[in-house]
C-alpha cells in the first residue's frame, strides 16, 4: 500500500518554525542536539534462585532517563520467574527464558539524590513443583547488555572531579603537533589512567586532532606545556568537555596520573593548581590477599544447585611473572540441614585443584597449588558451591533451611613463587614489565607524535589486563634497545629488530603454511609487526614495519597494528608475532610459521667456535696426555739406564 | 646360605673378568638381561599402543609384510626409501596377522636388537679394560635410556642400525686388543658381517666402514705391520659391507634402472629434502654452528644430561690417559654416526627439527639415538679406571645410581615435553589421528571386498596394521601397473576406496599428493557408484552401492 507524502503548507510551517526557535532556549555548549541520549552502561548484574542481584546505574547529570534497554539471559532456565526493579518499582515479571532483550521503563523519580537508578533482579522458583523437589539444576539470570536511554542534555561538568563521568563512550587525549616528551610522557601516563579507570567499552585515543563527535560523557584531555605547578581548565572544544592540564616534566605526569585516583572528585572546581598523584600501591608482594587482588571483602555462594563466584588472578599483581601460585582460602558455611550435602570445588583456569565435601562445622579451608603449566597471564579463579537438599526436602517451596558460603577475601591468601613462568609471546605481558614500562619512540618530529598514539594504543591494552596502574615512562631508542630493561619500541627499524634479536627481522619476509595469508603476505609486501621479544631476561614490545620501498609509507600499517590490539583483551592475543598488511585484517601467528630469514639463521653459525673450543679443548687434553706420557719414558729410561749402570758397576 | 653368599661375589667377578680369547664373562647374561628389559618395555608400549605412533613404523611393517603379501610381491617391494635389513628381518614375523597388525613384530626384532646393542657395549667395554663397576654403569646409561627403549619396542629403523654398528665396533675392538693377531677372515666375520648388516639399515653405517677401515689402519701401521698387511686386512674389514653396498646398487639397478636411484630418484632422501629447501626449512645446510647446535641439542634430549655429563667427563679423562692409542680409537669409533649426522645436517643431506632449529618443532631427532652407546662406554669409562680408588668409587656409583634415576623419573614425569623422540611420535599420531580413526573405522566396518587408497598420499595412509587384513586386499602403488588399472576403473575392481577428498596442497614430497583423489576426486560417475560411508576432515572413505566386485 503506497502512502502519500503530506507537504506542509510553506507559510504556517515556516511561523512555527520561526516561533519554535524563538521559544525553546540553545542548548548550552557540550551537549549534543539529539533527542535520546543512549549511554552504555558496561556493567552486568546476575543473581541466583532465591537471591537478589543489585546493580547501580549512574546517571549522567543533566539527562532524565526514560528506559533501560538490556539483555536477559538465564543459565538453564526452568520453572522460574524472573523479576526486575528500578527504583524498587517491579517492571519486569515474566517466566525464565534462555535469552531475551527486554526494555524496563524508568522515570526520573527513580534516580536518587545520588544521581544514580537501582536496579535488582532475582530469580524466583515456582513454588512446589516436582522439579524443584528433585533437581536442583544450576542456574542463574544474568542482566547485561544494558543501555540507558535518557532524554535531555548531558550538562557540562564544572569541576575536576565530576569531569570524568561513570561511563564513558570515547575519552580524547590530546597533545600539540609539536609536543615536547615531556608532554606525550603526561599524555601515555593519561591514557594508562584512564584505560584503568574505564573498560572497553571507553574508547580512548592519543591524538592531536579529536575526531570523536560531542555526546553523553565523551570527553577531551589537553595537555600543553607550561610552567609548573599544574594548572587545570575546563572549557568546550566542539561541544565535548575538554579538561586542559598545563605544566611541565614530573609535574606534569604525576597530574596524568593522578586521573585514576579515586581522589580525583576531591577536586571541586574546573581551575586547580598542583594536581598530582604519585602514590602506585606496592605490587612487588608476592603474598596477596584474595580481597587485594578482588578488591572485595567478602565473596559469597548462596542456594542449592550449583553457584561460582569468579575471580580474576593477574599474574601482575605478585609484581611479575610468577612460576607457581599457591591457594589458600578460608571462609565459612552455614551448617548443612541435615541429609543435605554440599560440596565445594576450587578450579583455575578450568582446571580442577580441590574439591572438599563440607559437613560438620561452620568453617572451611581449602588449599591448592597451580603448576606453571597452568598458569596465564590473567587467570580465572572459580570456586564453585554444589548443594543437594535432602531427598524430601523442596527447595523453592519457603520451607527449606538457607545454604550459605561466605568466602573471607582478606584471611584467604594467593602466594606466588617468582620466576620467569612458561608462557611465551604475547603472553608474557603485562606482567614482565613490573608495573613501569619504558616506552620508546623511534621517530622524530611529526612522526614521533603519531607513534605516540600507536604506544597509546598498546598501552591501553595492555593497562586493561593489568592488576594496576602501569607507569610509563618515555625513553631514548638508542638507549633502551642498548639497555636492559623491557618495555616497548615503537618505530623499531631493521638494526633494532636485528639488535634485538626479534624473532622476525624487519626485512623480506615469508610465510610458510600459514593459509590464510599465504597470499597477502610475500617476499615484497610491505607490512607492519607488532613483536613480543624475550631476550634473555628482558622482554620486549616491538612495533616497526618494513617495505621494499622507501617510498612506500608503513606508518598506516603500524597505526593498524596498534590499533588492533586496542581492539580486544590483551589476554586474547596469542602467538608473538601481529602482523599487519594492506591487504588483509591483522593477523597473529607463531614465528615459527615465518620462514627462517637468512639474518637470523647466519647468527647461529657462530655456534661452530664451541666445536672450534672442543677440538682444542681436546688437543690441549692430547697434549697432556703427550707430556704425562714423555715424563713417564724418560723416568723409565731413567730407571733403565741407572739399573744398566747399578749392573755394569757390578 | 654359604653357597649363596658366595655365588655374588663370584658372579660380581665373573662380570668384571678380563676377556679371555674371543669368551667375555658375563655377556651372555647380559644379553638374557637385555631381551627381559626389551620384552618389558614392549609389553608396556604395545599394551599402550604407542609402538605405532611413528608413521615411518607403519611403513616399515607394512614394507615388511608386502614382500610376500601383495598384489605384486617381491623384493621390488622393499623399494628405495630406506634400506632394505629392517624389512627383510621383520619378514619372517609379520607374516603373522597378530604380529603386523600389533607392531609385536618390530617389538620383537627391536628387544633381540637391544640385547644385541647391551652385549656389545658390554664387550666393547671389556675389551678396553673397563672394569666390572664402569661396565654396571655403562649398561645402566644404556638401559634408563627411555628413548632408546621406546625405539627398541617400534619398527624404526634406529634399533637395527646401533646393533649392527655396536656389534661392528666390538669386533673392531676384539681385532684390537687381541693378544694374537687374528687373521683377516675373523675380522670380517666379526666387525665385517656386522658392518653389511649396517650398511644394509642407515647410511650411517656407511660412514663406519670408512672410520673403520681408517682404524684398522691405524692399528696396523702402530703395531708394525707393512703397509701390504694393512690393505689386506682393510679390505677383509671392507669386502662384507662392500658387497652388500654393491648389492644395493645392483637392486636399484635391476628394478630401477639407476644404481643410485637411492640418491636420485623421485623417493629419494634427496627428493625429500628438496622441499624443505624449497620452503626455506634446511637452515642447517651450508650452516655449521646451526648444524651443531641442533645435533646437540638432540643429543642432550636423547641422551639426558646425566649421562651426558658423565661421558664428557670420561671423554676428558681419556684423552689425558690414553691420548689416541687404540683402545681411545675404539671408543672414538662408536661417534662415528655422530659426526656423520653433523656432517649430513651442514651438507643439507639431512634434516633435524627441535627447539634449537629454524623454524623449531621435532622432527628426526631419534636419528642421534646411535650416540647412547658411545656416551654409555665412556660414562663407564669414567668410572671403570680409577680401580685404586675402590671406596671411592663405590660412594661415586651410589651418587651416579640416584642421578640416573632422578633422570629417568624426570623423563617420565613428563615425557613428551622432555623427550623429542616421544614428542615426535605423539605429535605424529596426532596429526594422524583422524586417518588412525579412520583406519580403525574401517577394520570394525570391514566386510570382504578390496580396498584402494594410495599409501603414499601425504604419509597418511601407510595405516595397513591398524586395519589388520591381508594386504591383498589393497590396491595402491606398490601394486604395480594394476594400481593405474584399478584408478581408471574402480567399480570394478574395489569395494572401497580411501582417499583425500580434495587434493593435498601441502606434503613431505612431490611424489606424496593422493593420485587416487586425483583420479576420482572429480569424476560423477565414481560418486554415482560410490558412497562415503565415513568422513573425517579430508580423508573419506567410500563404499560401492552396487555389483560385489571382489
Amino acid at each position: 500500500m503506497r502512502r502519500r507524502r503530506h507537504a506542509l503548507p510553506a507559510a504556517p510551517a515556516a511561523a512555527l518554525i520561526a516561533l519554535t526557535l524563538l521559544l525553546v532556549p540553545a542548548p548550552p555548549a557540550g551537549a549534543a542536539p539529539d533527542d535520546t541520549a543512549r549511554v552504555a552502561v558496561p556493567d552486568s548484574v546476575s543473581a541466583v534462585p532465591e537471591t537478589t542481584g543489585r546493580l547501580r546505574v549512574a546517571v549522567p547529570d543533566g539527562l532524565q532517563p526514560r528506559r533501560l534497554r538490556a539483555t536477559l539471559r538465564v543459565e538453564n532456565p526452568r520453572d522460574a520467574r524472573v523479576i526486575l526493579t528500578v527504583g524498587g518499582r517491579e517492571v519486569h515479571d515474566a517466566p525464565a527464558r534462555d535469552a531475551e532483550q527486554v526494555t524496563l521503563p524508568v522515570r526520573p523519580g527513580d534516580v536518587t539524590a545520588e544521581g544514580y537508578l537501582e536496579v535488582t533482579i532475582s530469580e524466583v522458583l515456582e513454588r512446589g513443583t516436582e522439579a524443584t523437589c528433585r533437581y536442583v539444576l544450576p542456574s542463574s539470570a544474568t542482566l547485561e547488555e544494558i543501555t540507558l536511554e535518557a532524554t535531555g542534555i548531558e550538562t557540562a561538568p564544572e569541576s575536576v572531579g565530576t569531569f570524568l563521568p561513570a561511563y564513558s563512550p570515547a575519552i580524547d587525549v590530546v597533545v600539540d603537533k609539536a609536543a615536547g616528551d615531556d608532554v606525550l610522557d603526561a599524555a601515555l601516563n593519561a591514557v594508562t589512567a584512564l584505560a584503568e579507570r574505564y573498560d572497553a567499552n571507553t574508547a580512548i585515543a592519543l591524538t592531536t586532532t579529536p575526531a570523536t563527535p560531542a555526546g553523553a560523557g565523551v570527553r577531551q584531555i589537553t595537555f600543553e606545556h607550561g610552567a609548573n605547578p599544574v594548572s587545570t581548565a575546563i572549557e568546550q572544544r566542539d561541544g565535548v568537555p575538554n579538561l586542559v592540564i598545563t605544566g611541565s616534566d614530573e609535574a606534569l605526569t604525576d597530574a596524568a596520573r593522578a586521573l585514576s585516583s579515586p581522589a580525583l572528585a576531591l577536586a571541586d572546581a574546573a581551575d586547580t593548581s598542583g594536581l598530582s598523584s604519585t602514590s602506585l600501591a606496592d605490587a612487588t608482594n608476592l603474598v596477596r590477599s584474595l580481597g587485594e587482588v578482588t578488591g572485595r571483602d567478602t565473596i559469597t555462594l548462596t542456594g542449592y544447585g550449583t553457584n561460582t563466584a569468579y575471580v580474576s588472578v593477574r599474574q601482575d599483581a605478585f609484581g611479575g611473572p610468577i612460576d607457581e601460585l599457591d591457594i589458600d582460602l578460608r571462609g565459612t558455611h552455614t551448617a548443612l540441614p541435615a541429609g543435605a550435602q554440599l560440596q565445594l570445588d576450587l578450579l583455575f583456569n578450568g582446571d580442577l585443584l580441590a574439591s572438599t565435601q563440607l559437613a560438620d562445622g561452620t568453617g572451611f579451608h581449602l588449599e591448592a597449588t597451580v603448576a606453571a603449566h597452568q598458569l596465564s597471564s590473567d587467570n580465572g579463579l572459580e570456586l564453585r558451591m554444589s548443594g543437594m537438599p535432602a531427598e524430601d526436602q523442596c527447595v523453592g517451596n519457603g520451607r527449606h533451611l538457607p545454604l550459605e558460603l561466605h568466602l573471607d577475601a582478606d584471611a584467604s591468601e594467593l602466594r606466588g613463587s617468582r620466576g620467569a613462568g612458561t608462557l611465551a609471546g604475547f603472553a608474557r605481558f603485562p606482567q614482565v614489565l613490573a608495573g613501569q614500562v619504558p616506552v620508546a619512540l623511534r621517530g622524530d618530529g611529526p612522526q614521533r607524535i603519531t607513534q605516540a598514539g600507536d604506544a597509546a594504543a598498546l598501552l591501553t591494552s595492555l593497562q586493561r589486563s593489568a592488576a594496576r596502574q602501569l607507569s610509563v615512562e618515555l625513553s631514548d631508542a638508542d638507549a633502551f634497545v642498548d639497555g636492559d630493561r623491557s618495555g616497548i619500541l615503537i618505530g623499531a627499524t631493521h638494526e633494532d629488530s636485528t639488535t634485538l634479536k626479534a624473532p622476525l627481522r624487519l626485512d623480506r619476509m615469508r610465510l610458510m603454511d600459514y593459509v590464510e595469508s599465504e597470499l597477502q603476505v610475500g617476499t615484497d609486501q610491505p607490512y607492519a609487526a607488532l613483536q613480543a621479544v624475550n631476550v634473555g631476561r628482558r622482554d620486549v614490545l616491538l612495533l616497526g614495519g618494513w617495505s621494499p620501498s622507501e617510498t612506500a609509507d608503513v606508518e598506516p600499517l603500524i597505526a593498524r597494528a596498534a590499533d588492533a590490539t586496542a581492539l580486544r583483551p590483551w589476554t586474547t592475543l596469542a602467538d608473538d608475532v601481529l602482523v599487519a598488511t594492506s591487504s588483509s585484517d591483522p593477523f597473529t601467528l607463531d614465528s615459527n610459521a615465518i620462514v627462517p630469514q637468512d639474518e637470523v639463521a647466519d647468527e647461529r653459525r657462530s655456534n661452530a667456535w664451541w666445536f672450534l673450543g672442543g677440538v682444542a679443548a681436546l688437543l690441549v687434553l692430547l697434549s697432556v696426555n703427550y707430556l704425562i706420557s714423555r715424563n713417564r719414558k724418560r723416568r723409565v729410561r731413567r730407571l733403565v739406564d741407572a739399573q744398566e749402570r747399578a749392573d755394569r758397576t757390578e | 646360605m654359604g653357597a649363596r653368599s658366595g655365588l655374588v661375589p663370584t658372579a660380581w667377578r665373573a662380570f668384571g673378568a678380563e676377556p679371555t680369547g674371543r669368551r667375555i664373562a658375563g655377556a651372555g647374561w647380559v644379553f638374557v638381561f637385555g631381551l627381559l628389559v626389551g620384552a618389558a618395555a614392549s609389553v608396556y608400549t604395545v599394551r599402550n599402543g604407542t609402538n605405532l605412533e611413528y608413521g615411518d613404523a607403519m611403513a616399515h611393517l607394512t614394507i615388511s609384510r608386502r614382500i610376500v603379501d601383495s598384489h605384486s610381491p617381491g623384493l621390488q617391494q622393499l623399494g628405495t626409501v630406506w634400506l632394505p635389513l629392517p624389512h627383510l628381518l621383520l619378514l619372517p614375523l609379520v607374516m603373522n596377522l597378530w604380529l603386523f597388525s600389533t607392531g609385536v613384530a618390530a617389538s620383537i626384532v627391536g628387544t633381540v636388537c637391544l640385547a644385541i646393542t647391551a652385549t656389545a657395549v658390554f664387550r666393547i667395554m671389556a675389551r678396553i679394560g673397563i672394569d666390572a663397576i664402569g661396565r654396571l654403569v655403562g649398561l645402566a646409561v644404556l638401559f634408563t635410556n627411555l628413548s632408546l627403549l621406546y625405539a627398541s619396542t617400534t619398527a624404526l629403523t634406529e634399533p637395527v642400525l646401533i646393533a649392527a654398528m655396536t656389534a661392528c665396533v666390538a669386533g673392531l675392538a676384539g681385532w684390537a686388543t687381541s693378544s694374537r693377531r687374528l687373521s683377516g677372515g675373523e675380522l670380517a666375520v666379526f666387525a665385517g658381517i656386522p658392518a653389511a648388516a649396517g650398511v644394509l639399515t642407515r647410511y650411517e653405517a656407511w660412514a663406519l666402514v670408512i672410520s673403520g677401515s681408517i682404524f684398522v689402519a691405524f692399528v696396523c701401521l702402530r703395531r708394525g705391520d707393512s703397509i701390504k698387511r694393512a690393505a689386506q686386512l682393510i679390505a677383509s674389514f671392507a669386502a662384507v659391507p662392500a658387497v652388500a653396498i654393491a648389492w644395493w646398487l645392483a637392486y636399484n639397478a635391476a628394478w630401477y634402472g639407476n644404481p643410485l636411484e637411492f640418491l636420485q630418484g623421485e623417493y629419494s632422501a634427496a627428493a625429500f629434502t628438496e622441499v624443505f629447501i624449497d620452503q626455506g626449512q634446511l637452515t642447517t645446510k651450508g650452516n655449521f654452528g646451526l648444524s651443531l647446535q641442533v645435533l646437540s641439542w638432540a643429543i642432550l634430549e636423547t641422551s639426558g644430561i646425566v649421562p651426558l655429563l658423565l661421558a664428557g667427563a670420561g671423554l676428558c679423562v681419556m684423552t689425558v690417559r690414553w691420548g689416541i692409542n687404540d683402545k681411545a680409537l675404539v671408543v672414538w669409533l662408536l661417534g662415528t654416526a655422530t659426526a656423520f649426522l653433523l656432517f649430513s645436517l651442514t651438507t643439507g643431506q639431512h634434516i633435524m627439527v627441535n627447539d634449537r632449529s629454524l623454524p623449531s618443532g621435532a622432527y628426526n631427532n631419534r636419528y642421534v639415538l646411535s650416540a647412547v652407546p658411545w656416551i654409555a662406554v665412556l660414562a663407564g669409562y669414567l668410572l671403570g679406571q680409577w680401580r685404586s680408588l675402590r671406596a671411592a668409587r663405590a660412594g661415586v656409583s651410589v651418587l651416579i645410581a640416584l642421578a640416573l634415576t632422578w633422570q629417568v623419573t624426570w623423563w617420565a614425569a613428563a615425557a613428551e615435553d622432555r623427550m623429542t623422540i616421544i614428542q615426535e611420535g605423539r605429535e605424529v599420531a596426532r596429526a594422524a589421528e583422524n586417518t588412525r580413526d579412520a583406519a580403525r573405522w574401517l577394520a570394525e566396518a570391514y566386510d570382504g571386498g578390496r580396498i584402494l587408497l594410495d599409501e603414499s598420499a601425504g604419509n597418511e595412509f601407510a595405516f595397513q596394521p591398524l586395519v589388520g587384513i591381508r594386504l591383498t586386499e589393497y590396491y595402491n602403488r606398490s601394486s604395480g601397473a594394476i594400481f593405474d588399472e584399478v584408478l581408471a576403473d574402480p567399480s570394478r575392481h574395489v569395494r572401497w576406496v580411501v582417499m583425500h577428498r580434495e587434493q593435498l596442497v601441502s606434503s613431505s614430497t612431490k611424489a606424496s599428493i593422493d593420485l587416487v583423489t586425483e583420479a576420482l576426486a572429480d569424476d560423477p560417475q565414481f560418486f554415482a557408484r560410490y558412497e562415503l560411508v565415513y568422513a573425517v576432515d579430508n580423508v573419506g572413505i567410500y563404499r560401492r552401492t552396487e555389483g560385489a566386485a571382489r
